[in-house]
């Protein structure tokens, strides 16, 4: 039992740290409506930029905040892309992360850079939590995502944050009330992109080494948890609840891929074709519900229905 | 309903527990394996990694079992999975490519762990050097021949000046035998084109920009390019008709003429005969050695000689048959 609970947290340590990615894609997919594909190339930048700096001897913390704000800088390139240059949003988010293959490999010298047994951010932790390389991950994962959300939640409370949510619901209203939609869309890509970045910083961290095929599938993985968090939530939750659901959807993926790996019936090579099914099964279930049981609407149109009855009931007496 | 929902999210947890238990009969040793991707060179490391540790369990009288599972090419899922097997608290891991090492090597620093198919594991961090790798990894290298084979490529065409390398520029395994290449060709005074690509997409382009004056083509121990050695035969046969010598017996048996390699079945038996030391003789892995392959074999491709029109010259032939 221990052992499966130990690989279950394995797999949510992991979650917790993709859920920046998760958080990222977020943004531009719902927020701001925009398919934004330089998810894979932004993310392996900040995993090279932040392994890079460390083994060069810059401290962790600032070596991954520097590297989300790399991230931020290949978020304007697409942006750019896309409004100055009137790039369609998939096609400008492609070239940018195209581009960033050659970049990385600049940046790491190479395909690969290693940082065995050099001081990180998540040894920090381990050394705090006795050497429990679990514990630390779990740790900084809840921490990092914690004040990442409050970050995000603040941001989107303030003048310019409302402005981006404004663009991402009706653009032409927005331009018509003066807001530049174009420095919106800017500005969310950077966040977005710099989010996804330090995600890919910490992951390196976390795996001992960046890779230049490290963010091959991260966007699949991103929309993946954001569609899985989004099955478990109600429209009717505040935003910061809203953050907190994606950033689980990333965890669940995670572990539901740990499970599927953990069952010795299925072979490993069965996995991807189990994780779509799940995913599948986690789209479903919205409409899975409303089979069951019914519309609201209809629910409520039952209820009112009896209340009336009973008023009419109690006017009569 | 959300009653409901809670209900079959416990059964399915406690199902899939169930299940991950349900086959644990108990062996004297449990050994996890993760390899990185399906290829036949990892796959024939794994077979024989296997297939050797049980022979050799079987005359000491143990049992052992072994968890062998393949990432599926994607290295996350390397990291899910290697938390995975160390939860089952196996006795020793094996991991087959470098991303495979790398994953397990950031998730535990006490069980021991053995690698294969790793070209250069000092260069890559895995060992702190590899005649001493002082931490819980050691293995075997699969670093192959590559001064030998562009010598062999010297003697398959003998007027050859331009030499073209393949490769993919994500693995630095590849790089590695790049640079080995480069120093061989300085040697034999031969000029070396580097052409590196990324995706199985560019071979097709990568072939028709090829100069025209390239006499022969190296293709190293490359992951990718071991996945379309049939895709680069085709393309090769249909167009430019250049001789091609793989860094792997496996890959050349699909796409090269000729080559010294690395039999990674064989290697994954010397992998194994490791483990058994680690695990029955108790020896500590920090002080094994990377070994590297005892035999080097010689292989020739006729079949392929001929569908691209190219003739192998006799003496070379005749070395097959000693071989």
């Amino acid at each position: 039992m221990i052992s499966f609970l130990q690989s279950i947290l394995g797999g949510a340590n992991q979650g917790l740290l993709w859920a920046l990615l998760a958080l990222g894609v977020f943004i531009t997919y719902r927020i701001l409506d925009f398919a934004d594909l330089t998810a894979e190339g932004s993310f392996t930048l900040g995993g090279a930029t932040a392994v890079t700096l460390i083994v060069a001897g810059v401290e962790p913390v600032l070596s991954t905040l520097i590297a989300f704000l790399i991230g931020t800088i290949a978020g304007l390139c697409t942006g750019v892309l896309h409004t100055k240059l009137k790039i369609p949003p998939i096609l400008a988010g492609i070239l940018t992360m195209i581009a960033l293959y050659s970049v990385n490999n600049r940046v790491m010298e190479g395909a690969y850079k290693g940082i065995s047994r050099i001081n990180t951010v998540i040894t920090y932790f381990e050394n705090l939590m006795g050497n429990s390389k679990m514990l630390a991950n779990t740790m900084i994962g809840l921490l990092v995502v914690g004040i990442v959300i409050a970050l995000i939640y603040w941001f989107f409370g303030t003048e310019k944050g409302s402005a981006i949510r404004a663009t991402g619901n009706n653009e032409k209203m927005c331009r018509a009330l003066g807001i530049n939609t174009d420095n919106t869309k800017i500005l969310t890509l950077m966040i977005s992109n710099g989010l996804i970045a330090l995600s890919g910083a910490m992951v390196a961290q976390q795996q001992g080494y960046a890779d230049i095929s490290m963010g091959i599938g991260a966007i699949v993985v991103g929309l993946a948890s954001v569609i899985i968090g989004e099955a478990f939530m109600s429209q009717k939750f505040p935003f910061w609840l809203k953050l907190c659901f994606i950033a689980l959807g990333s965890v669940i993926y995670r572990i539901i891929i740990t499970i599927v790996i953990s069952i010795d019936i299925f072979e490993s090579s069965d996995m991807k074709l189990l994780t779509a099914v799940i995913v599948i099964i986690a789209l479903a279930l919205p409409k899975l519900k409303t089979a069951v049981i019914g519309n609201n609407s209809k629910k409520r149109k039952q209820q009112e229905a009896v209340l009336a009855e009973g008023e009419d009931g109690n006017a009569e007496n | 309903m959300k009653k409901i929902i809670t209900i079959l999210i416990a059964v399915l947890f406690s199902m899939s527990f169930m299940m991950t238990t349900a086959c644990s009969e108990k062996t004297d040793y449990t050994v996890g394996i993760v390899q990185l991707v399906e290829h036949t060179a990892l796959g024939a490391a794994n077979k024989g990694f296997r297939e050797e540790l049980t022979k050799l369990m079987e005359e000491e009288g143990k049992t052992i079992k072994f968890h062998n599972k393949t990432a599926s090419g994607d290295q996350a899922t390397c990291t899910t999975i290697a938390n995975v097997l160390v939860s089952k608290k196996v006795d020793l891991l094996l991991a087959i490519a470098t991303p495979a090492a790398q994953a397990i090597a950031a998730v535990t620093e006490t069980i021991p762990v053995l690698f294969t198919a790793v070209t250069d594991a000092e260069d890559v961090g895995l060992v702190k050097s590899n005649e001493n790798p002082t931490y819980n990894l050691s293995g075997t290298s699969d670093l192959n021949p590559v001064d030998q084979q562009i010598e062999l490529i010297k003697e398959l065409v003998p007027e050859a000046k331009k030499i073209a390398v393949i490769y993919n520029t994500a693995e630095r395994n590849s790089e590695i035998q790049v640079e080995l290449a480069k120093t061989a060709c300085t040697r034999l005074g031969l000029e070396l084109e580097e052409e590196g690509l990324v995706d199985i997409s560019d071979i097709q382009t990568t072939f028709s920009l090829l100069d025209s004056d390239i006499d022969a083509i190296y293709i190293p121990t490359d992951n990718l390019m071991a996945k379309a050695a049939i895709t680069v035969h085709n393309i090769n046969k249909d167009d430019k008709k250049i001789p091609i010598v793989c860094g792997e017996i496996g890959m050349n048996d699909l796409c090269g003429v000729a080559t010294y390699g690395i039999d990674y079945y064989i290697l994954g038996q010397q992998t194994a005969r490791m483990a058994f030391d680690v695990l029955v003789n108790g020896k500590d892995i920090s002080t094994m050695p990377v070994e590297y392959q005892e035999k080097i074999v010689f292989s020739v491709n006729t079949l392929i000689a001929s569908e691209i029109g190219f003739t192998i010259p006799q003496e070379i032939l005749d070395r097959a048959k000693e071989e």
